[in-house]
């Protein structure tokens, strides 16, 4: 399939967030210099925006306008002949000296202009409709190419958006659409492609393309991420580690080791996360992820962490107890003596041998088990679909850091059946490097295959329905 | 199979299995190490050979560091496969021959019962047969090998193979060779007919051995057919024997007469088969001609069929197989792997020093003479991003005696204000140009402050406002940066340093009324003049924590009222604009809870981002707003100080709105780990009074001043909690000099 490639300019006054738009379009945070000061691009410069191994779409970004107001009175200056084209006129104007003497920023934007199919104007709504508004989007068209306003900052609490859709279609300006380049959503980048595709129907092929690629890129994207948070908990909720009975430092060196595995583990998830959504590992300083640094400011195991996600002491009290780790749950309801020799021969003959079985016989042994209680899987579950939440609706510029929503519980589902039959499988943890047969079988256990793709299934749902609420 | 090979009709095909194979295997390689991506000689390689995403990775994963391990780790295990296969297919062999010379029996003497033969043989194979054939319609369960692998001979094959493969090599590599195995394996349809092809060719090898034996066994020794019933007669068998030899019969095996069967039924004791009652001596020969043409056609023929289309499907299926490229794995290979090019600007572009603010040579401000006479000063807003439709943006007009000008948004009022500016009968005393912080300066607007300096005699101030809305949407350095752009946006017009203020309009406090009013004098702005009153504060301070130490009892949320209400009465001359300072712009405000909430959050914007990130001092900051407002309330209207138990219900609802408590003495809902011991809560006390306390000083001056002033004086990680009245006194000790040190250096 081959499209003709459609050249897209983004202009806007100066610090309105053009550089961020072609950033979040193009999801490529190394592209230009993004700064909440004037004049950061100083230069135009593209970026392909690839369909299928080859460039649907060129973008190009560009020097702010920053004096439209004097540039719009030496054109219309020029003025003569009222039948003469205004787009000669602003080759004739561009032709001259004073055009690279006085507004050198300014040509520069009007020359890429006139060498592209459409232009996206970009303004930050914070602002009322100006003047300078005006004067930019006249200049936009003497060029005759067709402007769609692209609305940043609708996301704001002092964004004026609803003013500037009144404002706007007063000056000839029909087709808006509202783009955050701080939060993202994704329906309103597949939006401003529609618009796109109304406007420019000899490139209606390459939008769609690029439309069906962007979703399909959308889904894969949280299924990959959900799949990456199921086997975090799957490896957590399964990890089982034996502990012999005499001894409380012996005890205490376990459920530090234990910890130090999940936490491990985590960190793990986390980068795999930040990775799946492309994050540079030196670029959190300027994020608004709830973490730092790649990694959660908050210990897992510190109480604090559980507010912080939203669940209370109340509702940590009622999963069993305050994050940690839990010893010996998994009893079946047999005492000692009865478990350990019903057990194995249970165990042996419904060729359980190797899990239930070894489980009754480390209790003869005199030996226990560690694992991850449930406030410590919940709170798994909820910080990394919380970062998830954050990275889906994060655009590529954003430079603030976030607040935590402590309003909303994600998971309010509860806890999954699935984690509880995790408990009952400790050969699905991959995290027990001692004994490293373990962590082999689970890699080719067909069941835990199933399980972790029904867990990340749920965890899709749970995130689909807080972000309805 | 090999001459089939179809020409590949797209280059999509020119990658093997092993190929993905071992991109699967370096997938799950990363994962487990959880590898950092970055830009190696296999990604550019990748880049080089280009292609779809699929391609690339492949690329990548076979110019991969860890490639010749994998490779043969994989190797590894199709080796240890194939030998398990191999060995399989020999005992299998040998079970077949064992299963045959069983059916055949080894008593010379007793006949064999043909069925009985058949049965046995073929009985069973031909029931999995069938089983497999169901399985094979039931539509393909979510792309894992599903029933086959568990349910055919060759799920239970490779099932064993892997579990062998797992206790011979206990190394990752191997781990992870298996693991890419049975990902592939699960993919598509490649799991099925692999399944399927090593189930068929097993029961080929049964078959074989069986057959071998069968013709061995019946060359080389005797055989009487007969067959046997205790319920059923020759009519039965018949038939029976038609049916089956139907087949045999068409290729040529000879298949006994319907009289032969009759005469070969069992004749009771094997005493009487040597002299075969009937007399038919051939029989044997027809029926041993079935028994290796049942073999043949039934057993031995249908697998070498399905092994052939088994194995040719599973060719077309490993052909047609590709990456799931949607996998975590390859996913965030993408940018990587496909990144987009950047491109010239398509339009030739002069390469032309872009001039930037500040870059121009300042223009030094003339001195000039008018002809008119003075009159009063003139103010105009440029730009206002906010435009409040009821309320009129002129501050102090009733204070300072301005000439508005209005708000100047677009080319006509600029037309207008210079046209007022030159030709009005007056010369201004000044003229103050209003801009919001949250807009960023530009050349345009530099170019119009240029041209209204030049256009009067008089200064030109630029009075910069919506400091508090800029802190609100970031950090404090974003404020400092702002402000030194617009510094240098002035510098270009010819516009003085000192005649650019920041003075938030909507939180006008006295001192900033009477900054506005030098202004409009022309005056040159005077420094604020400290209020000196800190150490007194501070004894207060020192006071009421030797109280509480003394009693051993933790502040209650009405003796913290108290403490704000005694530092603020310090104040007390300056409470008025200290609520203005703190309270939200409109005082008819009702509701207490929002105000308290509003001075919370207007104090948070006001202390330094270091601060912010430590939970106590955002408390404390946040604390000093709240209780701040109160403190006002209750100086302001005395009566309010009655109402303080209400207020103070209201102040646990403001932590709550931060995330902090307020106090810790009432809520009872505190669970143990949050419970802080008395020092702890005693300087959760002394830290929101020592914020107020400065808050209250530094009011009047900059608000990116003060959060400087509070960053130098109060390091958040240096202190936290104090154990005794002493430590806080040096602690204070140490705050007033270096309090007084940054302020002499803001100075200047």
């Amino acid at each position: 399939m081959s499209f003709p490639v459609l050249r897209i300019t983004v202009v806007g006054h100066t610090n309105t967030g053009k550089t961020s738009l072609i950033r979040t379009l193009t999801r490529d945070i190394e592209f230009g210099e993004v700064s909440d000061r004037p004049a950061v691009t100083r230069e135009v410069s593209g970026i392909t925006l690839n369909v299928e191994d080859q460039s649907a779409i060129e973008l190009f970004d560009t020097p702010g306008l920053e004096d439209s107001i004097s540039l719009l009175n030496s054109l219309e200056n020029l003025q003569g002949d009222r039948h003469t084209p205004r787009v000669d006129l602003i080759e004739q104007f561009l032709s001259q000296a004073d055009a690279e003497n006085h507004f050198p920023q300014e040509s520069k934007v009007v020359r890429q202009v006139l060498a592209s199919d459409v232009v996206l104007y970009v303004v930050d709504v914070r602002e009322r409709i100006l003047g300078k508004h005006r004067d930019e989007l006249d200049i936009l068209s003497w060029c005759a190419k067709p402007v769609l306003p692209v609305l940043n900052f609708t996301a704001a609490d002092d964004a004026q958006t609803a003013s500037w859709r009144e404002q706007l279609p007063r000056i000839a300006m029909h087709a808006i659409v509202e783009f955050d380049t701080v939060v993202y959503a994704h329906q309103d980048e597949l939006h401003l492609y529609e618009k796109l595709r109304t406007m420019l129907d000899s490139h209606r092929e390459t939008i769609d393309a690029l439309i069906k690629l962007r979703s399909s890129q959308r889904s894969q994207l949280i299924q990959a991420s959900c799949y990456e948070i199921a086997e975090l908990l799957i490896d957590s909720a399964a990890l089982a580690l034996a502990v012999t009975m005499n001894g409380e430092t012996n005890t205490r060196q376990a459920v530090n080791r234990m910890h130090n595995i999940v936490r491990r583990r985590e960190q793990n998830c986390v980068s795999n996360l930040l990775q799946l959504h492309r994050f540079r590992d030196d670029d959190y300083a300027t994020t608004e992820l709830p973490i730092e640094d790649g990694r959660w400011g908050l210990d897992l195991f510190n109480p604090q962490a559980m507010k912080q996600v939203g669940l209370h002491a109340g509702s940590a009290a009622a999963t069993g107890a305050l994050v940690g780790v839990t010893l010996d749950i998994m009893l079946g309801g047999l005492s000692l003596g009865t478990g350990t020799a019903a057990g194995a021969a249970i165990g042996a003959l419904w060729g359980l041998g190797e899990t239930h079985g070894k489980r009754f016989i480390d209790r003869l042994r005199g030996r226990r088990e560690l694992r991850c209680n449930d406030a410590t899987l919940r709170l798994l579950e909820l910080r990394q679909i919380m970062l998830l939440k954050a990275l889906l609706h994060r655009g590529h510029a954003s430079q603030q850091p976030m607040k935590p929503d402590n309003t909303t519980d994600p998971g309010s589902t509860g806890f999954s059946p699935i984690l509880r039959k995790a408990r009952a499988e400790s050969q699905w943890s991959r995290l027990d490097e001692a004994a490293n047969q373990h962590s082999m079988k689970a890699i080719n256990d067909p069941a835990r295959a199933t399980a972790v793709e029904q867990l990340a299934e749920e965890i899709e749902r749970k995130l689909e329905l807080s972000d309805q609420s | 199979m090999g001459p089939h090979r179809r020409p590949s009709r797209t280059n999509k095909t020119k990658f093997t299995l092993a190929d993905r194979l071992l991109a699967e295997a370096v997938r799950i390689s990363e994962r487990d190490e959880s590898t950092v991506l970055r830009e190696d000689d296999a990604v550019k390689l990748a880049r080089v050979a280009g292609g779809s995403l699929e391609e690339r990775i492949i690329h990548r994963a076979s110019a991969h560091e860890h490639n010749s391990q994998l490779s043969e780790a994989l190797q590894h295990i199709k080796l240890a496969m194939g030998w398990l296969i191999g060995i399989c297919t020999g005992l299998v062999l040998l079970a077949g021959a064992g299963a045959a010379r069983g059916a055949l029996g080894n008593d010379p003497i007793e006949p064999v019962n043909f069925f009985w033969v058949i049965s046995s043989l073929l009985g069973v194979q031909t029931l999995l047969l069938l089983l497999w054939i169901i399985i094979m319609l039931l539509p393909a369960p979510g792309g894992r090998g599903g029933l086959m692998g568990m349910a055919s001979l060759g799920g239970i094959v490779l099932g064993i193979g892997r579990k062998i493969g797992m206790r011979l090599y206990r190394n990752s590599q191997h781990a992870v060779a298996v693991e890419a195995n049975a990902t592939m394996l699960a993919r598509g349809d490649l799991g099925r007919w692999t399944f399927s092809a090593v189930s068929h060719g097993l029961w080929l090898a049964f078959n074989v051995g069986c057959l071998l034996l069968v013709i061995i066994l019946l060359s080389v020794k005797h055989y009487e057919f007969c067959w046997q019933t205790t319920i059923l007669n020759e009519h039965f068998y018949q038939p029976i024997t038609r049916i089956i030899g139907t087949l045999p019969e068409l290729v040529g095996f000879q298949v006994p007469t319907d009289e032969q069967v009759a005469a070969s039924r069992w004749p009771g004791s094997p005493t009487d088969v040597p002299g075969s009652p009937s007399g038919i001596v051939d029989a044997k020969d027809a029926w041993s001609s079935l028994l290796v043409g049942c073999l043949v056609l039934y057993g031995f023929a249908p697998r070498v069929l399905l092994l052939g289309y088994s194995l040719s499907r599973r060719r077309a299926a490993g052909r047609r197989i590709r990456l799931d490229t949607s996998l975590p794995g390859y996913m965030r290979l993408e940018p990587l792997l496909m990144p987009s090019q950047s491109l010239a600007p398509t339009a030739d572009s002069v390469d032309s020093g872009i001039s930037t603010i500040g870059s121009e040579a300042p223009i030094s401000p003339q001195v000039r003479e008018s002809s008119r006479p003075e009159g009063p000063p003139c103010i105009f807003a440029l730009e206002l991003p906010t435009q409040s439709p009821h309320t009129s943006w002129l501050p102090c007009s009733t204070e300072i005696e301005w000439r508005d000008l209005g708000m100047v948004d677009g080319r006509d009022d600029r037309h207008r204000v210079q046209r007022q500016l030159t030709e009005g009968e007056h010369e201004p005393k000044c003229v103050v140009a209003v801009c919001s912080l949250t807009t960023t300066p530009d050349r345009g607007i530099a170019g119009f402050l240029s041209i209204v300096q030049q256009s009067v005699v008089n200064p030109v101030m630029l009075v910069l406002t919506d400091g508090h809305a800029l802190r609100q949407r970031s950090d404090g350095e974003n404020l400092e940066s702002r402000l030194a752009d617009w510094q240098a946006v002035a510098a270009a017009s010819g516009i003085d340093n000192e005649h650019v203020v920041e003075i938030d309009l909507d939180h006008l406090t006295d001192q900033s009324i009477g900054l506005l009013r030098q202004l409009a004098q022309g005056d040159d702005v005077p420094a604020p003049q400290s209020m000196h009153k800190l150490p007194q504060t501070f004894e207060i301070i020192v006071k009421r924590a030797d109280a509480w130490w003394s009693k051993s009892t933790a502040p209650t949320q009405e003796e913290q009222v108290q403490l704000h209400h005694d530092i603020a009465g310090l104040y007390r001359n300056r409470i008025s604009q200290w609520r203005r300072f703190i309270d939200s712009p409109q005082e008819a405000t009702v509701d207490l809870s929002q105000r308290l909430r509003d001075g919370a959050e207007r104090a948070v914007t006001l202390i330094p981002k270091r601060w912010k990130a430590q939970p106590k001092w955002l408390a404390a900051g946040a604390t000093a707003g709240a209780l701040g407002c109160i403190a006002a309330a209750t100086w302001f209207t005395p009566a309010a100080i009655a109402a303080l138990p209400m207020w103070s219900g209201v102040g646990a609802a403001v932590g709550a709105a931060f995330g902090f408590k307020l106090t810790g003495k009432d809520d009872t809902e505190l669970s143990e780990d949050e419970v802080q011991d008395l020092a702890g809560e005693i300087s959760a006390a002394l830290r929101s009074a020592v914020v107020f306390a400065l808050l209250l000083e530094l009011q009047g001056r900059g608000e990116a001043v003060i959060t400087r002033v509070l960053d130098g004086v109060i390091d958040p990680e240096e202190t936290q909690t104090w154990a005794n009245s002493q430590e806080v006194q040096t602690w204070l000790g140490h705050v007033s000099t270096r309090f007084n040190d940054v302020l002499a250096r803001e100075v200047n």
